[in-house]
């Protein structure tokens, strides 16, 4: 076998071996049968393989040689063998290659590419670019080597610093004249990674991974970790300067090398570095990730994608066009228009789209490389992108005085929240706008200013706030609903415990109370009735809801609840789904001391908790104010903010459930709940509307008005008109509200 | 270049026992006193004589770093002996032994030879682990010691021969397949000319006739 390949060797390569002093005449052989070769072997055996990698590469080294000493214009490496050398030395290895048993003793050619430092002396050549394309060359050959020699081989120092050093080369400079050879080199490299992940040990740095020099061997290690692309030694042959020169350069050039090629200007290469971060950024091993996180810009490089791509958004890019925009990864495939892009067809162009879609890119990006790190990564890119982009760009935005700005990115601000994902990054964006931090600097926490958007004019300003509010709500897993509201139901202050006890209003309360105080006394296989979700007195409930609004003021004699039930059963066996790995308590129970409330509810809702006096926090306290005054407000605001409830009321948590939905509690003094509000709003306006004659038409007519068409309605309203359309939406709402009560008592009772 | 056998040997001991410092010393004679932190794993290759027969070795230095440790145990299958290095002005490499060796038995063929070896001898005033420490822990895990100084050079050839001599008596006795590379032995080329029928006794198989140009 072995014999055969180099006797066809020998006849392709006869003119290389001309000088070599070993004859063998072409056309003989080609006249020679196979019977002749064994014989051949004895008289003059076939040279070995490491002759022919060593004439090979002598040869080579030689021109090369001849390169660094040469005056004026050096010879371009088109004017050499030197492609031809290395193509034949890549065959050897090759061929070799085949036959090596894996983890046996190195084969021969191997041994003489470690021991001869080919590849180190490869990656000098290349260093300097003598001859001038040699650096081309070079790559071209080590993708060669890495596509063939089998991974362990990439353990050997004389090999993978040589790599290393090729991998730096593609740090130095942006935009080479060979980017097409290092991204396939590097994206090789990033191959070899995957099928191998410990070699990614080998491109870290010595001090970025032990942390730092424990004892006495490199003491230069300890210099400051400072990146530098630009300090190149002039003289690249001298062996102390290259010293000098590793001992500043980066810690994981492999990722920098990639970072340099996110830039390129052919989309091609920029993409395929974009998914070797990928998948670097997800090698388990070590102190990859943390070092990535550490001493490399990638968390860095993806906030300022964002930021940029943030800034080259126009100013005049209609912000209601923005949620139809499609999230997909779909800018890449561009190009190739395939006819099924219906979302396309759907939204149209329109100014801004190109731009909001590149940045929707990014961010998409952003996230799949959060969702693929391992911890430390992932969080730094969270905080990272925190820093640079939330609170610069998206923050200076959203306080911005103008209101066209602010209209756009909330826009903006609620679509990033669909599209993410990844649950840090959710995390991340959610806590930013929810969490109650201190005021950091004068600048008050994103709740603040986010609750501030809703409460004052303009009008279509707090639309686009209640709506945001909405997005964060609906997100599945979503901390928003963690911080604006449990936790400050959590302790179940709202409920008054000790007058409950002697006001046990019926035989079915006081059964479920005492119900929900067992524990483990549950059915093996489904889990318990929740006696909170599932309150025996449903019905007493429901009706509590459905006469709020009194028999005489109704706009229709219809009742709709059944209409409403299906869509509450709907949405709350969806809503019990994505919210089933919260670990959420099954019933509302009074924690026996306070202590031991820690479970849901956070410090920061402690001290209004104290002393049992109940405070709703921010949110819920504004969408309370916000029914209070439903006959002063606009109906879309009306219906953003009954949305709102309705959205919390569909949650499974029994506190929340227990505050929204069960008019039948004993309330604490002065707690507001949707019920106690709705009915104080009704009985207000009960008067002033039954005063006037014509009220019953002016409710079908009102009614008509809101639900019936589509036609704009005139303007032209007095103090009334809004009472009445307040009254509509108090009566569907109501429904609404009784139909998801009993949704829950359904769902729950069947065990969903 | 030709040899009778070819015996491939790793290195395995604590970051800064001299792991490659002893490998330097015994290929090129030499000692540097400043090592960079060996990355992956580095190689070396001598011939030696034995029996009056050329016996290549072929050295993988590994890396002592626990970061490496994935990459190290990927050597141990195939070589047919292990110089075990510990440092003996440094307790903690001496107490690690047991876990090193653990990992070479677990790793390793079960005929592997293995040789403890003290480094740093020529630092006798410093010395925190006792020769006899060293001689009790080979002969509990049945192992060859030696004391040596890649610095002095000192039992650095005899380190390296002796284990071989170790290896050729194995073979001699029939208890390595030679021709199982991933046992770490290899014959020589001219050992196993095409026509190969002599198999018999392998230690046999006669390297007399090296003289091959």
């Amino acid at each position: 076998m072995s014999c055969t390949e180099i006797f066809g060797f020998v006849l392709s390569d006869t003119l290389c071996r001309a000088n070599r002093g070993r004859k063998h005449d072409p056309v003989m052989f080609s006249r020679i049968s196979d019977a002749l070769q064994a014989a051949a072997d004895v008289i003059a055996p076939p040279c070995p393989r490491v002759e022919d990698l060593r004439y090979h590469w002598t040869q080579l080294s030689f021109v090369c040689q001849r390169c660094q000493h040469y005056d004026g214009q050096p010879p371009a490496i088109e004017e050499t063998h030197v492609p031809r050398h290395l193509s034949q030395m890549l065959k050897m290895l090759v061929a070799e290659e085949r036959e090596q048993c894996i983890g046996g003793p190195l084969s021969p050619c191997m041994e003489y590419l470690v021991q001869e430092k080919v590849l180190a002396a490869l990656a000098l050549h290349a260093r300097a670019d003598r001859p001038l394309g040699i650096r081309q060359h070079v790559y071209i050959f080590l993708v060669g080597v890495l596509n063939h020699l089998h991974h362990t081989h990439l353990h050997h120092a004389p090999i993978h610093k040589p790599l290393q050093v090729m991998v730096r080369i593609s740090c130095e400079t942006r935009a080479s004249p060979y980017e097409a050879e290092e991204i396939e080199f590097l994206s090789t490299l990033c191959e070899k990674i995957r099928q191998d992940s410990s070699i990614i040990l080998l491109y870290i740095q010595p001090l970025a991974l032990t942390g730092a020099v424990s004892s006495g061997y490199t003491p230069e290690d300890s210099l400051p970790p400072t990146p530098s692309h630009i300090n190149m030694s002039p003289n690249n042959s001298d062996p102390v300067s290259v010293v000098a020169l590793e001992k500043s350069q980066p810690k994981f050039p492999l990722v920098d090398a990639l970072l340099n090629l996110c830039h390129s200007a052919d989309s091609q290469i920029s993409a395929t570095a974009h998914d070797c971060l990928v998948g670097i950024a997800s090698v388990r091993e070590g102190q990859s990730s943390s070092t990535i996180a550490r001493y490399t810009l990638l968390p860095h490089y993806l906030a300022t994608r964002l930021v940029i791509a943030t800034d080259n958004i126009p100013a005049d890019t209609e912000p209601a066009l923005i949620e139809d925009v499609p999230s997909s990864e779909k800018v890449r495939t561009e190009g190739n228009e395939n006819s099924d892009s219906d979302d396309e067809e759907v939204i149209g162009e329109f100014p801004g789209k190109k731009e909001i879609i590149l940045f929707l890119h990014w961010l998409t990006f952003c996230d799949k490389l959060v969702g693929v790190s391992a911890g430390a990564l992932g969080s730094s890119i969270c905080n990272t992108v925190r820093e640079v982009f939330l609170d610069g760009v998206l923050r200076g935005n959203l306080t911005s005085d103008d209101e066209d700005t602010i209209s756009l990115y909330i826009a903006l601000t609620a679509k990033i929240v669909t599209s993410v994902s990844s649950p840090l990054l959710v995390n991340g964006i959610i806590s930013w706008l929810t969490e109650d931090s201190e005021d950091v600097g004068g600048e008050s926490s994103m709740r603040h200013h986010m609750l501030l958007l809703c409460q004052q004019p303009p009008h279509h300003l707090q639309i686009q706030a209640l709506r945001l509010l909405q997005v964060l709500m609906e997100k599945p897993g979503s901390m928003a609903v963690q911080s604006l509201v449990l936790n400050y139901v959590a302790t179940r202050a709202y409920h008054d415990s000790s007058a409950a006890e002697h006001l046990q209003s019926s035989w079915s309360d006081e059964e479920d109370e005492r119900y929900k105080h067992r524990d483990g006394e549950t059915s093996p296989g489904s889990p318990p009735i929740s006696r909170t979700l599932a309150p025996a007195n449903i019905n007493k409930i429901v009706k509590s809801f459905l006469t709020v609004v009194p028999e005489e003021l109704r706009s229709t004699p219809k009742d709709d609840f059944e209409s409403y039930m299906a869509d509450a059963q709907h949405q709350y066996k969806d809503m019990c789904r994505s919210c089933s790995s919260f670990g959420w308590p099954r019933e509302a129970v009074t924690p026996e001391c306070p202590s031991d409330s820690s479970s849901t509810a956070s410090r920061e809702s402690r001290p209004e908790a104290e002393g049992n006096t109940f405070y709703e926090g921010p949110f819920l306290s504004m969408l309370m104010d916000f029914m209070e005054h439903l006959p002063d407000q606009d109906y879309d605001i009306n219906l953003q903010v009954t949305s709102l409830v309705a959205t919390l009321a569909l949650l499974p948590h029994p506190h929340l459930h227990e505050y929204l939905l069960n008019p039948t509690i004993t309330l604490s003094g002065g707690v507001r709940t949707p019920y106690t509000v709705l009915s104080s709003v009704v009985s207000k306006i009960h008067q002033p509307i039954i005063e006037r004659d014509d009220y019953q038409d002016h409710l079908k007519v009102t009614r008509y008005q809101l639900l019936g068409t589509m036609e704009e309605f005139d303007f032209e309203r007095d103090e009334d008109d809004r009472k009445f359309e307040a009254l509509i939406v108090i009566e569907e709402f109501t429904k609404e509200l009784a139909s998801i009560a009993y949704a829950k008592y359904i769902t729950e009772g069947s065990g969903w | 270049m030709s040899y009778a056998y070819l015996f491939k040997y790793i290195i395995i001991g604590d970051t800064g026992v001299g792991k490659s410092c002893l490998l330097l010393q015994f290929t090129d004679k030499r000692f540097q006193p400043v090592h960079d932190l060996t990355i992956g794993v580095e190689f070396g290759a001598r011939m030696i004589t034995i029996d009056n027969k050329q016996i290549k070795l072929q050295i993988w230095d590994t890396a002592g770093q626990e970061a490496f440790r994935s990459i190290t145990r990927s050597y141990y299958r195939g070589a047919a002996g292990a110089l075990l290095v510990y440092d003996i002005t440094r307790r903690e490499t001496f107490n690690h032994l047991t876990q090193w060796l653990e990992d070479a038995r677990q790793h390793s063929n079960s005929n592997m030879v293995i040789m403890l070896i003290g480094n740093k001898s020529d630092l006798d005033s410093r010395r925190e682990v006792k020769r006899e420490e060293g001689e009790a822990f080979a002969r509990e895990h049945g192992l060859v010691f030696m004391e040596t100084s890649a610095k002095t050079a000192a039992n650095v050839e005899e380190a390296f021969i002796n284990t071989a001599r170790e290896i050729y008596e194995k073979i001699q006795e029939g208890v390595f397949d030679v021709h199982n590379e991933a046992n770490g032995i290899k014959i020589g080329p001219q050992h196993s000319p095409s026509g190969a029928g002599l198999t018999g006794n392998q230690g046999a198989a006669g390297g007399q006739g090296g003289g091959c140009c």
